[in-house]
């Protein structure tokens, strides 16, 4: 099974401050990459 | 989606959406739209290419089920927004991810129109995952 590490990807919140994604969720994740802002 | 968050919750499913938009830009458009997710920025495409997110070519950007999608949100009176610097080749994609990282589940959009509805990812999760 693939593995991401979710820990090591550089996402930043709305004030461009990191964010560990491992802190968004307890079990699961959807996680939603969008295509554009429409 | 948003009506059905409450059916991922259920489940102990959280979901975040990622933009590669710009964080400032981010913050415009959730004034606007309120969406009740978790919005993340990756302006340098990062996790896009973690995910093997890949720009799409010309031929599946204007595809006739993308024509006939974008038609259908002109009649239902969808306003084109400006949200400035954008790139309509770039794919998106849906991803269900344990806690340890392991990729549950995987959607890569082949075209702008090619987005599972939220029933099926239900359906998907259901059978994947067992509720916490």
């Amino acid at each position: 099974m693939e593995k991401i590490a979710v820990d090591q990807l550089p996402l930043l919140d709305l004030h461009g401050k990191p964010v560990n994604l491992r802190d968004h969720f307890d079990h699961y994740l959807l996680l939603i990459f969008l295509r554009h802002l429409a | 989606m948003q009506s059905l968050k409450g059916e991922f919750a259920r489940r102990g499913v959280a979901i975040a959406v990622v933009s590669f938009a710009e964080p400032a830009t981010l913050i415009h458009y959730q004034e606007q739209h309120r969406w009740p997710f978790t919005i993340l920025a990756d302006p340098d495409r990062v996790a896009y290419g973690a995910f093997a997110l890949r720009r799409l070519s010309w031929l599946r950007v204007f595809s006739p089920a993308t024509l006939k999608l974008y038609w259908k949100l002109l009649r239902e009176g969808m306003k084109r927004e400006d949200y400035g610097k954008d790139d309509i080749y770039q794919s998106g994609g849906d991803f269900l991810l344990d806690s340890e990282g392991n990729l549950l589940f995987a959607h890569r959009s082949q075209d702008p129109a090619d987005r599972p509805p939220g029933a099926k990812l239900l359906e998907a999760i259901d059978s994947l995952v067992r509720a916490p």
